[in-house]
């Protein structure tokens, strides 16, 4: 066992409160597939089973709701496996909007970034059944948004991963490129996870 | 244990699962390129027919604006108006995929709407025109290529016809009778001088066999003169009738080899026969007339020179011996055109009679010994092996050919020079040659020698005397007994002269 997926981070990942839908998993498994092919994938479900939560990638409902826990872990195994830094398990982020079933069911409302802020607390109650997604400002004018994750203290690799998330959601809106960075995080003493989305 | 609820949950959940994978199915499946995009104008979904189509991964594409794959100032307006309309079909767009040269598209679009009926985005598909605009192109190359060949066969057609006009033209204008006759003898062309000379219109006769047109009284003589071989012939006399001569030339026309027919020439010579006609009479009765007082100028001095008239002096004597001779070579000339003349109407009638050519040639050769002595010039006879060699001659006019062309010999061949005359039996004949030493004639001159009146400027140089006619008679001889007669020369070398007779068979 690695020293980030221990048996005893494990345990504690595993009795987190919480759900997550499967898409996550799926918009991980595309990134794998895509990015280290079949073997890629296998050591990823190897090491699911060698923790002791077995799961099949390509099993996995994307709209049915599995252990929060489970998408910690699927990050860790992944930064384990394949040596990925932070910057790269960002770039995970970055991708998983565009792959995603659930945004896709949310593109209606990308008609301009007021309207994809106004839905955002719903498309993280679609994806997340712990947390509470927050827009703390919109400024068209100058081009940013400020989202806030409140509750939602589970591991800071998910707070890379929710900045490459955000920014390309942001990004999906507006049609340009975009900047994201996390401005307060609750791993750092903040009350909740602030991103600042610019573009 | 499951709550009811639960397993509604659960029972929707698999239903939806199912729709999204038949969603998913259905648009990975399609190989046109769709794509989903804002209203912005941001690509939210590509399916991977559109990914392949440009090159870019999905999480390249998506996210990106339409810009980044079409000309912003073509896409715009296509954006607008589906937006405006609900669907475009079928525009065509540049395409530019990921590094790669621009891809002639058709686009197709249609909006989608939510619950509200409100605009959310719109799908967009593409076809690549690259294969139709290949094969636009080519169908416009072939077109271009076969425009071009019509356009040359055209021209050449245009060619071929201004060709046929100027040849037709040519062939009508012509002031000499044209017929054509193809390979099978039928008549396929005559032209309006050929109707005018046998008073004949075409139409009657073009397409008819030879033997139709033998039939008809204005072509009988015609065909007859032709015969059914139609032999190549070449300017022969054809009188048509006794005042309209024609000049008859047939020529066998072929292409490649290939035997197209024959092409009869008929040109009108009447007018040049009617001028020598009465050129000849002119000569005739002028030298008529000419012959009865140089005859009586001759025995006059010759009774003078006799003493007749009494003693003369002998510078008296010199000047009228002069005078003599003179007047004989007048009467020579007088006598020539005279032959001539008979010559030229016809009237030169051979008197055939067997003779012996050895005993014609060494009585000549008797006659000439001394003068060609007395000139320091070596005459010699080199006679046959038989001692007699019957031909069926005019003795009268062959002596006078053989006298002629010795007389020529002593002319132009100077002191210490050699002339022989020679006789030789060949097969169904008798070769006679005079063979000299002499000046030569030059090569240019060679083909006017038995011209009448032709003297050539050498010969002018050496003897200023003589009518041109000599040989210009001695042609005409040999060739009224049936004879040839020819020459080689070499200038300063020499010149020989010969001709053939038939024996008396």
């Amino acid at each position: 066992m690695s020293q980030l997926l221990n048996e005893t981070e494990v345990k504690r990942l595993i009795q987190l409160k919480g759900e997550v839908r499967g898409v996550v998993f799926k918009t991980d498994f595309e990134y794998i597939l895509n990015r280290e092919g079949e073997d890629g994938l296998e050591k990823l479900e190897n090491k699911f089973q060698e923790i002791g939560h077995p799961i099949k990638y390509r099993e996995m409902k994307a709209l049915a709701f599995y252990p929060i826990g489970l998408r910690v872990i699927s990050l860790l195994a992944i930064k384990d496996i394949f040596g990925f830094s932070d910057e790269e398990i960002k770039k995970i982020g970055e991708a998983a909007p565009k792959l995603s079933l659930v945004i896709k069911l949310f593109t209606k409302y990308f008609l301009s970034i007021t309207l994809t802020a106004r839905q955002a607390p719903s498309m993280w109650g679609k994806h997340y059944r712990a947390g509470k997604l927050v827009v703390v400002e919109i400024n068209e004018k100058e081009k940013r948004i400020i989202l806030s994750l409140e509750d939602f203290n589970l591991h800071p690799l998910l707070c890379k991963y929710l900045e490459g998330y955000f920014s390309t959601v942001v990004k999906m809106a507006v049609g340009k490129p975009t900047n994201s960075q996390e401005i307060k995080c609750s791993f750092s003493g903040g009350e909740s996870h602030e991103y600042l989305v610019s573009w | 244990m499951a709550t009811k609820e639960e397993n509604q949950l659960s029972l929707l959940l698999d239903d939806l699962t199912a729709l999204e994978e038949y969603i998913h199915d259905l648009f990975n499946f399609s190989p046109l390129p769709i794509c989903f995009i804002s209203p912005v104008g941001v690509i939210l979904e590509v399916n991977p027919a559109l990914e392949k189509a440009s090159g870019f991964k999905m999480d390249e594409i998506v996210g990106e604006p339409l810009e980044r794959v079409f000309k912003k100032e073509e896409i715009g307006p296509l954006a607008r108006e589906t937006i405006k309309e609900g669907s475009v079909d079928g525009k065509e767009l540049r395409f530019f995929p990921k590094g790669g040269e621009e891809v002639a598209v058709q686009v197709f679009t249609r909006t989608r709407k939510d619950e509200k009926g409100e605009v959310v985005g719109y799908f967009l598909s593409l076809f690549d025109l690259t294969g139709i605009k290949k094969t636009e192109a080519e169908l416009k190359r072939v077109q271009t290529a076969l425009l071009n060949i019509l356009e040359d066969t055209e021209e050449a057609r245009r060619k071929a016809e201004e060709e046929k006009d100027k040849t037709q033209a040519i062939i009508t204008n012509f002031t000499d009778a044209l017929f054509f006759f193809d390979k099978d003898h039928r008549l396929a062309l005559m032209n309006p001088q050929a109707e005018i000379f046998f008073k004949i219109k075409k139409e009657k006769v073009i397409g008819e066999s030879i033997n139709r047109l033998y039939e008809l009284p204005e072509l009988r003589a015609l065909i007859e003169f032709l015969g059914e071989g139609m032999k190549e012939v070449s300017r022969k006399e054809f009188p048509l009738t006794e005042d309209f001569i024609l000049e008859v030339s047939v020529i066998s026309m072929k292409r490649d080899s290939v035997d197209l027919g024959d092409l009869v020439v008929l040109h009108d010579v009447s007018r040049e026969k009617t001028i020598e006609r009465l050129k000849t009479e002119f000569v005739s009765l002028s030298a008529h007339q000419l012959r009865t007082p140089l005859s009586a100028i001759k025995w006059s001095l010759m009774m003078i020179l006799d003493g007749d008239l009494g003693a003369i002096n002998k510078g008296q004597k010199d000047i009228l011996e002069k005078t003599y001779l003179s007047n004989e070579r007048m009467i020579a000339l007088i006598n020539d055109l005279l032959n001539l003349a008979r010559i030229e109407e016809g009237k030169y009638a051979l008197s055939l009679a067997p003779a012996d050519i050895v005993k014609i040639c060494q009585s000549i050769i008797d006659l000439s010994e001394e003068p060609f002595k007395n000139k320091g010039i070596k005459l010699r006879f080199n006679k046959p092996a038989k001692k007699t060699i019957q031909v069926l001659v005019d003795e009268e006019k062959l002596k006078l050919v053989i006298q002629n062309l010795l007389d020529n010999a002593f002319k132009y061949t100077f002191k210490n020079g050699r002339v022989s005359l020679s006789l030789k039996e060949i097969d169904k004949g008798v070769r006679i040659e005079v063979k000299d030493t002499g000046i030569g004639i030059v090569e240019k001159e060679q083909k006017r020698v038995f011209s009448k009146f032709f003297r050539t400027n050498e010969a002018v140089l050496v003897e200023p005397a003589g009518s041109g006619l000599g040989l210009y008679m001695a042609k005409n001889i040999i060739e009224g007994h049936g004879g040839k007669i020819g020459f080689i020369s070499k200038v300063d070398q020499g010149t020989t002269f010969y001709f053939v007779l038939p024996t008396k068979s």
